[in-house]
């Protein structure tokens, strides 16, 4: 196994059972785990509390559980999530906390704070109208409740110098992310896209420090890696939440790289950074307003919006933009498939359709 | 499925049935011609407080949902825009009453004329859910070419958070939206005219609030299909004197068929509450369920939020709420009072146990929803998995075990009110008999 093999499997090993990750942290540290639904919860307030923030995740596996407590027209990661807290995975949070973005999730935050026994439950109400200037403001003054909410919590004020440190690890880590995506620019990339979102996942559930050191090491040798496939058609994933790598290895297996991804488990979450110079509670509320938008926030009328590729099945936001996303692709000369996706892949249908899709791509160049 | 049929009580057709068809129709009529009369047309979603443009002059707001639902209730006319929208690539989760408008926008057909879709001056709306209607009125902003605006003003402060600064920011969009619109429209803004267009519509929530408290009598004077007959009188017409003056009647009429002994449904025998609206495209399993005795009372969603203000008492009644004058609130003088009075009665005095405001606080709200179907002397609530619309699901396995518990039978069932093809009447008409017979038979 060569050096960077070695970086990636300890990535993975992480994703494999990141509960194990979560509860060997805990018993290093003795710190708190606080436990995130959305990609607009604020993770370095968290991180500055010296608490571990783990994203919530789907566990990517039918379940039944949850159609108890949301039904069928909640998007299915939503569901997936609450489902993994109704089986207990998430017993060891000492936490859980949402940032206010759609309608499913925050149905999937309200059922776990009813049904779960994790000791603190916070709710942030993000701004939903991000252009007005009232919406600053508001998330500073909701930051500012819940790092003192944390501070409680831990019996220790959360102070100024805290968060510019936690500012500091997760600025790294995002330019590290970049540099790591940028690496897929090349003609034949050194990493798969699977490994990539792997990666970007690990970083959501990991120490951000721990997750940064190793990504440095990797990116000391990842330029040099020659991972022995035909890269094929180069691909962006972009559209709704997607944590589930095994359907990026699908999309691969068919004859391609994605060599970016636009959603919230990947480029959205780790994509901008934070601003120096400034309040740092300002500083982190105008990181989550400026940020590459999730569309359940995007109401701007500009008839332009950034890529589009799968979308989850009942995720209206998304529903509401992907006519326009394709329509900007293809009015550009790039073909775009649209998949819908559910808990499960259904594998034979999907690999069907991709294969077809980038035997379009042939056809271009025949 | 045998159903005793016996006719139990007098009936007789409302008196101002007519006249609030001639009402709904009037209003759409306006929207096509509302630049020819020379008001400006406004865009959104129904429950925005439209009557603020009162202060700009004659106006037609135009609400997606009720032209959403109207769409939704003609098969053949819903089915076109729904294609027309799908083909273009909104999927067929969205929120449908208003995938119904996109479809109709894309066609350039508009229901009532069948002519052109007709252009509004701006789109102003408030957010409610992110998956419908922001996003709904952002296509069609974009498609039509027509300024945006969007109120967000959820709160959600009951789990964790400070009230004062959640409402300062639902304050300050309202306050600059104002100022948006009269940049759009160079027009000054009359403050007395948007104080009385306001207070009309709190007096329009009382009436409406009354109106479905009447239907606690036993036979019940009116039914779910006819409550949603008159209900555009209000909805359409919210904040115009035309509303309160017509509620009054209708008021009124509800008295005199209690009085008389009138009731909806000749054979009353099972009195029920529906959770979210009708199938509009499906009104035949209400009125097949009628004919076997089957009185629908109302449905929650019209029941509270926007549309009808409550007070729920310790002794278990319930009441029409108070006008803010009553509640002793101080009187409007400027802008920021006419925000901050509508934020009050909106999202604090009165807030209904059902809806995505109450989420947070669903301990509380179920109690109080409780007592509301007990109020209304119901026999059961049938709760709807509602495939139009996501937030109308919220919370719906609460209210489902919280009225179990409370003795009171309830189903569930699933549909789509806005799109027909998506109801399967008649499995939703067996199911909704058997249900019946269960309600029917814990009455015992």
């Amino acid at each position: 196994m060569d050096q960077s093999e070695e970086f990636i499997q300890k990535f993975r090993a992480v994703m494999e059972d990141p509960h194990a990750y979560a509860k060997a942290w805990k018993a290093r540290t003795n710190g708190k785990v606080i436990g995130w639904f959305c990609s607009y919860s604020p993770v370095e307030i968290i991180y500055a509390a010296g608490m571990l923030p783990v994203r919530v995740l789907g566990g990517n596996e039918p379940e039944r559980l949850s159609d108890v407590y949301m039904f069928g027209k909640c998007c299915p990661f939503s569901r997936n999530c609450l489902a993994q807290g109704l089986t207990g995975k998430y017993d060891y949070l000492d936490g859980i906390v949402h940032a206010r973005s759609c309608d499913a999730i925050e149905m999937a935050f309200h059922n776990w704070c009813r049904f779960l026994s994790t000791p603190f439950k916070y709710f942030i109400l993000m701004p939903g109208h991000i252009d007005s200037p009232r919406a600053l403001p508001l998330l500073k003054a909701e930051y500012r409740d819940f790092k003192d909410a944390l501070g409680k919590l831990n019996n220790k004020a959360v102070s100024e110098e805290d968060l510019k440190r936690s500012v500091q690890e997760f600025n790294r880590n995002r330019a590290l992310m970049k540099q790591m995506y940028g690496l897929m620019k090349a003609d034949a990339p050194p990493l798969t896209g699977a490994e990539a979102l792997e990666i970007s996942l690990a970083g959501q559930v990991m120490d951000v420090k721990e997750h940064s050191d190793l990504l440095e090491q990797l990116l000391k040798v990842l330029p040099e890696r020659k991972i022995g496939r035909d890269p094929g058609a180069r691909l962006m994933l972009a559209g709704s939440v997607n944590d589930n790598v095994s359907f990026v290895k699908l999309v691969e297996d068919c004859g391609a790289t994605c060599v970016i991804e636009e959603n919230c488990c990947s480029t959205k979450y780790y994509w901008d950074e934070i601003a120096s110079g400034r309040d740092v509670i300002e500083a982190i509320a105008q990181r989550y307003i400026n940020r590459w938008p999730c569309p359940a926030f995007d109401w701007k009328v500009t008839g332009e919006k950034r890529g589009r590729w799968q979308r989850l099945w009942s995720c209206g936001p998304h529903s509401a933009d992907l006519p326009t996303i394709k329509g900007l692709f293809e009015s550009h000369n790039i073909p775009v498939l649209v998949l819908e996706l559910d808990v499960t892949v259904p594998v034979g249908q999907f690999r069907t359709r991709i294969e077809a899709f980038l035997e379009t791509f042939s056809l271009e160049l025949v | 499925m045998t159903m005793k049929s016996e006719v139990k009580y007098p009936t007789r057709l409302f008196k101002n049935w007519q006249k609030a068809k001639e009402m709904t129709r009037q209003k759409y009529l306006d929207v096509a011609t509302a630049k020819e009369q020379g008001k400006i047309l406004v865009f959104g979603c129904a429950g925005t407080p439209y009557y603020w443009l009162a202060g700009f002059g004659d106006y037609v707001y135009w609400g997606g949902e009720p032209y959403g639902a109207t769409v939704g209730s003609d098969r053949d006319f819903s089915a076109q825009c729904l294609r027309a929208a799908e083909g273009k690539g909104y999927g067929h989760d969205f929120c449908t009453y208003y995938l119904n408008c996109i479809g109709s926008m894309l066609l350039d057909k508009y229901y009532f004329t069948g002519g052109p879709f007709p252009k509004p001056d701006f789109i102003w709306s408030e957010r409610f859910c992110p998956y419908g209607h922001p996003k709904s009125t952002q296509v069609m902003a974009e498609y039509l070419n027509i300024p945006h605006y969007i109120i967000d003003d959820e709160l959600h402060h009951l789990r964790s958070g400070k009230l004062e600064q959640r409402e300062n920011y639902v304050i300050g969009q309202l306050l600059d939206s104002i100022e948006w619109m009269e940049k759009i429209l160079g027009k000054p803004y009359d403050l007395e005219k948007a104080i009385a267009g306001m207070m009309n519509s709190f007096e329009a929530e009382l009436l409406w609030a009354e109106i479905i408290l009447l239907n606690r009598t036993i036979p019940a004077p009116i039914g779910i299909r006819s409550l949603m007959g008159f209900m555009p009188a209000h909805m359409l017409y919210k904040g115009e004197p035309e509303a309160v003056a017509f509620l009054k009647e209708l008021r009124d009429e509800m008295k005199e068929r209690i009085a008389d002994g009138i009731a909806a449904v000749p054979n009353e025998r099972v009195r029920l509450v529906l959770s979210t609206p009708p199938p509009w495209g499906a009104l035949s399993v209400i009125s097949d369920l009628e004919k076997k005795g089957v009185v629908f009372l109302t449905n929650f969603a019209y029941a509270g939020g926007t549309w009808a203000k409550m007070e729920f008492h310790e002794d278990g009644s319930v009441t029409k709420a108070r006008m803010p004058q009553e509640l002793g609130w101080a009187p409007i003088k400027t802008r920021e009072d006419l925000a901050r009075t509508w934020f009050r009665w909106t999202k604090i005095q009165h807030k209904f146990p059902f809806g995505p405001d109450y989420i947070d606080d669903i301990d509380n709200a179920l109690p109080i929803a409780v007592q509301f179907v007990k109020y209304l002397r119901a026999d059961g609530v049938v709760m709807v998995s509602q495939l139009a619309c996501l937030p109308q699901n919220l919370g719906t396995r609460d209210y489902k075990v919280a009225f179990e518990k409370a003795n009171i039978p309830t189903t569930l069932v699933e549909y789509n009110m806005a799109d027909p093809r998506d109801v399967d009447s008649a499995g939703l008409l067996s199911r909704l008999e058997a249900f019946v017979e269960i309600a029917a038979e814990s009455k015992k």
